[in-house]
C-alpha cells in the first residue's frame, strides 16, 4: 500500500507535466498515410478526395472551418455582409505571399473563381456558380462578392476544399487542366512542395514566410501512399507512419490495444463528412416505382445488423434523411415509423400485388454498388430474401458504377455513401432536387421529383437565418420520409488513429496540418 | 544457318502475337464500362465537364479512327499522355520499371538458387525428398498476399527487423549511397514474399528433373566408377538440371509479374504492377495500353528466348530436328 502511494507521489508530477505539455513545439516530420496517389496537386480543378487530402495543405482559401464547421479567418481576416445578404466584402490579412515570393492580391481571388473554380470545380460551379453575379476588386486587399440572391451557405463554401485560391501569375492565359504547375504547385499555404514521387509520397516543407505568425509547427509533412488497408495499419503500428485517417473497422480493436496510439471517431474523413450509407431506388423502374414496395424494403432491412456485423458497431442507424452531424438541420425520429418487421413488409408486398411464386420469390432486383459495400449488400440480400425479394448483387468499380447508375440509369437499386458535408445545401440538396437528375455522378440517383421539395431547398438556401433554414430542412425530411426515394441505412463514423505524440491535426478542415505538431 | 532461320521465325511469330494482343487489348479497354471521363471528372461533375474531358482526349471520335491513330503513334514511338497523371506514358513506365525489375529479378535469382539447391538435395535424400516435396507443394499453394501479410506481422511488426512499406524511409532525404541501402532494406520483405512461391516452383522442377537424371545410365556409370554420391549430384546431375531451370525461369516471367502486382500493392512498392492496377481503376487508356504492351512484349520475348536458349543448351529439342 505504502509502495503504491510512493509510486503515485513519484508519478504525479509526471502526469502533471504531461497534462501541461500541450504547448506546441516547432520541428519534426509527420508522415500521413493516404490511400491513393493524388495524380496532380491542383485542388481547384477537382473535387477528388485524393487530390484534396494532399494538395489543400499547399493552399489557402478565404475562410477556414473550425471544429464546429463555423467560418474562421484564413486569407480573409474579416468580412462584412450587406443587410440583404447579397454583398460580401472580404479584407485580407497583410503580407500574404505566394511560395515563389510574389505578393498575393485580390486579383488572384477574382481570377481563381472566374477562370478555374466556377469552370472546373464541380461542386463550387454548381453551388456558388449559380448565385454569383460578380466579383469585384476595389483594392489589392479587398474583394467583393455580389450575389443574385441571398445564399446562406456561402461562407462555409469558401473553405480550401471548395474554393482554394490559385496564383494568377502562373495560371493566367493557360489551360488550368494541363498546366505543368499542377505538378509543381505554388500556393500561399502553410507548406511548400519539396517533391512529388508518384505512388510513393508527396513531401512538403514548412513555409517559413507563412502569413500566420508562428505557424506551421512541423518542419516537414509527408503524405505516404499505401494502398492496402492492412499494410496501412501495420505502417502506423511500426511507426513508419504517424497518422491514418481511415482505420479499417476490423482493425480498430487491435489498434486500441496499442498504447502508443490514440484513436478517435469523427464524422469527417478525407472522402467527405457526415456520410450516410444509403440505398437508392430507381423510381423510373417497376416495381420499385411503387411506394409500397419501397416501404416494404425499408421495413425488411435490418439496419442494426448492418451496423453490428459490417461496421463493427461503429456509427449509428440513421434516424432521419439528414445526418445527426448537422444537428440544426437533422429531424430526429423522421424514420421511426419504418420499424423492422418482416410481417409488415410482407403485407405491403401483398398489397402491391407481388405474390410469392412457387419458390417463394415475389420479385428479383439488382443491387449495384462499389466492391467496398459487398458485405452491406450481403446483409440486404439476406434480409430481403426473408420477404421473398431476390437480390442480385452487382459490384462495380467507380468508373463503371458512374456509367451504370448515372449515365445509363441501368439499375434497380444501388448503395451510395452520401456525404452531407458541412451544409445541407451542398451535401443534401443534390440528392433530391429534380434539376440534378441524370449524368451528374453521386447526385439524384433515385430520379426523385417533388416540386415542393425543390421549393423548400431553394428557400432554405436563400436565407442565412438558421432557424428558418432549419424549418425548411425539417419539412423536406418529412416529405422525403413519406416518399422514400432512398432508404437511409447507417450514419458512418470514420475511425482515425495516430501516434500519440502527434498532435493538433484538424481532420474537419482541408487545412489539416496547419497547427499539427510533434511532441518531443 | 537453320538455327538463324528458326530464330527469325520465332521472333516474327512473337511480333505477330504481340500485335494481335495489342489489338485485343485495345478492344477490351474500350469495351470496359465507364470511360475515362467518369473516372477523371471527380464526384458531382456535370455532364458538360465530362463531355469536355471526353473531347479533350479525342474519345468522342469513332473507335476505328482512335485505333488507327493509336497504332500510328505507337509505330512512331509515341506512347501518349496519361489521362490521370497528365504526363508522358513512356516516362511514367520507365520510372516504374526499375522498382519492378529490382523486385522481380532479385526474387528470381534467389528462387533459382534456393530452388535448385533444394530440389537437388531432395533428389539425393529419399526421406528428405518427401519432406521437401510436401513443403514445396504447400509453399506453392500459399497465396502471395497471405505470405506477405505474415512476413509483415512477424518480421516487420513483432521483430521490427524490416520496414513494411514503400521503397524508402519516408522521413529520410539521404545521399545516393544511403538511399541505396535504404531501398535494399525496404526490398527485403517484398522480395522474400515473391521469392517464396517461386522457390517452391523451381524446387519442384529441379527435384523432378534430378530424379529423372538419377535413373540415367551416366549416373549408374559414375557410381560404378566409385565417384562420391554428392559429387555425382552436385557435379553431373546439377549440370543437366540447369537448362531445364533456365527455360522454366524464362517461361515463368508472366507468373512472376502477376505476383509482383500483388506484392507491390501489399508493400506499397511503386512499381509497374501498381501503375497498371491504378490505370485500370482510372480508365487511363494510354497507360494501360503502354504498360500492358510492354509486359506482353516482355513475356513473349522471354518465351522466344526460352525456345532459343533451350535449343542451344539441348540441341535435341530443336524444332528442325524434331521434324525429321
Amino acid at each position: 500500500m505504502f509502495f503504491y502511494r510512493l509510486l503515485a507521489c513519484a508519478l504525479l508530477p509526471l502526469v502533471a507535466s504531461v497534462a501541461t505539455a500541450q504547448t506546441p513545439v516547432r520541428g519534426g516530420t509527420a508522415v500521413i498515410v493516404v490511400q491513393a496517389d493524388p495524380g496532380h496537386l491542383n485542388p481547384g480543378i477537382s473535387t477528388g478526395s485524393h487530390v484534396h487530402a494532399v494538395a489543400d495543405s499547399l493552399y489557402n482559401a478565404l475562410i477556414e472551418l473550425d471544429r464546429d464547421l463555423k467560418p474562421q479567418p484564413d486569407l480573409a481576416q474579416r468580412w462584412t455582409i450587406s443587410e440583404r445578404g447579397t454583398v460580401y466584402t472580404f479584407k485580407f490579412a497583410p503580407n500574404v505571399k505566394w511560395h515563389d515570393g510574389t505578393p498575393f492580391s485580390s486579383a488572384d481571388v477574382k481570377f481563381t473563381f472566374e477562370e478555374v473554380l466556377l469552370k472546373h470545380h464541380a461542386r463550387t460551379k454548381a453551388g456558388i456558380g449559380a448565385v454569383i453575379a460578380s466579383i469585384e476588386t476595389p483594392a489589392p486587399d479587398t474583394v467583393v462578392f455580389k450575389l443574385r440572391k441571398p445564399y446562406g451557405a456561402l461562407l462555409q463554401l469558401l473553405n480550401v476544399t471548395e474554393a482554394p485560391i490559385l496564383p494568377r501569375h502562373l495560371y493566367e492565359g493557360k489551360d488550368p487542366l494541363t498546366n505543368p504547375v499542377n505538378a509543381k504547385p505554388v500556393g500561399t499555404g502553410p507548406f511548400k512542395l519539396e517533391s512529388y514521387r508518384t505512388d510513393q509520397q508527396v513531401t512538403m516543407v514548412r513555409n517559413a514566410d507563412y502569413f500566420k505568425p508562428g505557424l506551421p509547427y512541423l518542419d516537414r509533412l509527408v503524405f505516404r501512399v499505401i494502398p492496402d488497408a492492412g499494410a496501412q495499419t501495420l505502417a502506423l503500428m511500426t511507426g513508419e507512419a504517424d497518422y491514418l485517417g481511415l482505420v479499417n473497422a476490423a482493425d480498430v480493436e487491435r489498434l486500441r490495444a496499442n498504447s502508443d496510439l490514440t484513436l478517435a471517431q469523427t464524422a469527417f474523413g478525407t472522402g467527405g463528412g457526415n456520410c450516410i450509407t444509403t440505398l437508392s431506388f430507381n423510381l423510373d423502374r417497376k416495381p420499385l416505382a411503387d411506394l409500397r414496395v419501397r416501404q416494404a424494403i425499408a421495413h425488411a432491412i435490418d439496419r442494426e445488423q448492418i451496423l453490428r456485423d459490417v461496421q463493427f458497431g461503429i456509427g449509428r442507424v440513421a434516424s432521419a434523411p439528414i445526418s445527426s452531424g448537422l444537428p440544426w438541420a437533422h429531424a430526429p425520429g423522421a424514420l421511426s415509423r419504418y420499424a423492422l418487421s418482416t410481417q409488415r413488409a410482407a403485407e405491403l408486398l401483398d398489397a402491391a400485388g407481388l405474390a410469392p411464386g412457387a419458390d417463394g420469390v415475389r420479385m428479383t432486383i439488382d443491387l449495384t454498388h462499389f466492391p467496398t459495400f459487398n458485405r452491406i449488400g450481403e446483409v440486404i440480400r439476406g434480409n430481403l430474401a426473408k420477404v421473398g425479394i431476390r437480390v442480385v448483387q452487382k459490384p462495380l468499380d467507380r468508373a463503371a458504377f458512374i456509367e451504370a447508375v448515372f449515365a445509363k440509369r441501368a439499375f434497380d437499386a444501388n448503395i451510395i455513401s452520401y456525404c452531407n458535408g458541412a451544409d445541407p445545401d451542398s451535401g443534401v440538396r443534390r440528392m433530391y432536387v429534380s434539376d440534378n437528375i441524370g449524368a451528374v455522378p453521386f447526385s439524384n440517383a433515385a430520379a426523385y421529383r417533388n416540386p415542393e421539395v425543390d421549393k423548400l431547398f431553394a428557400m432554405a438556401a436563400e436565407t442565412d437565418d438558421y432557424a428558418e433554414r432549419s424549418r425548411h430542412y425539417v419539412a423536406v425530411q418529412k416529405l422525403v420520409a413519406d416518399d422514400l426515394p432512398y432508404w437511409w441505412m447507417v450514419e458512418t463514423v470514420v475511425t482515425t488513429a495516430w501516434r500519440s505524440r502527434f498532435r493538433g491535426w484538424q481532420p474537419w478542415s482541408g487545412q489539416v496540418a496547419e497547427r499539427a505538431w510533434m511532441s518531443p | 544457318m537453320p538455327a538463324i532461320a528458326s530464330t527469325l521465325r520465332a521472333v516474327a511469330a512473337g511480333l505477330a502475337a504481340w500485335l494481335l494482343i495489342q489489338l485485343l487489348l485495345f478492344a477490351l479497354v474500350h469495351a470496359a464500362p465507364g470511360g475515362p471521363a467518369a473516372a477523371l471528372a471527380g464526384d458531382f461533375a456535370t455532364r458538360e465537364t465530362q463531355f469536355e474531358i471526353t473531347k479533350s482526349f479525342a474519345l468522342d471520335r469513332p473507335i476505328a479512327e482512335q485505333f488507327v491513330s493509336f497504332i500510328a503513334r505507337m509505330a512512331q514511338g509515341d506512347w501518349g499522355i496519361s489521362y490521370h497523371f497528365r504526363r508522358p506514358v513512356a516516362g511514367l513506365i520507365a520510372e516504374r520499371l526499375v522498382p519492378t525489375l529490382l523486385l522481380m529479378l532479385s526474387a528470381l535469382a534467389i528462387a533459382l538458387f534456393a530452388g535448385r539447391a533444394l530440389g537437388l538435395w531432395a533428389a539425393a535424400n529419399a526421406r528428405g525428398g518427401a519432406l521437401v516435396a510436401a513443403a514445396t507443394t504447400a509453399a506453392y499453394a500459399l497465396p502471395v498476399f497471405w505470405v506477405g501479410q505474415l512476413l509483415m506481422l512477424g518480421l516487420g511488426l513483432e521483430l521490427r527487423w524490416f520496414p513494411v512499406s514503400g521503397l524508402t524511409d519516408p522521413r529520410q532525404t539521404g545521399t545516393s549511397l544511403t538511399t541505396g541501402v535504404d531501398i535494399a532494406w525496404h526490398a527485403v520483405l517484398p522480395v522474400a514474399t515473391l521469392a517464396l512461391q517461386q522457390t517452391a516452383f523451381f524446387a519442384t522442377v529441379a527435384h523432378a528433373k534430378a530424379r529423372m537424371e538419377i535413373g540415367q545410365g551416366y549416373v549408374r556409370a559414375a557410381r560404378a566408377r566409385g565417384i562420391a554420391e554428392h559429387a555425382i549430384i552436385w557435379g553431373h546431375v546439377a549440370r543437366n538440371v540447369s537448362p531445364q531451370l533456365a527455360t522454366a525461369a524464362l517461361n515463368r516471367l508472366g507468373m512472376l509479374l502477376t505476383g509482383a502486382v500483388l506484392v507491390e500493392t501489399l508493400f506499397a512498392w511503386p512499381g509497374l504492377g501498381r501503375l497498371l492496377s491504378s490505370a485500370i481503376l482510372n480508365r487511363d487508356h494510354p497507360v494501360l495500353l503502354g504498360a500492358f504492351g510492354l509486359i506482353v512484349a516482355m513475356v513473349i520475348a522471354s518465351s522466344v528466348a526460352a525456345d532459343i536458349v533451350q535449343t542451344r543448351l539441348d540441341p535435341r529439342v530443336a524444332p528442325d530436328k524434331a521434324a525429321q
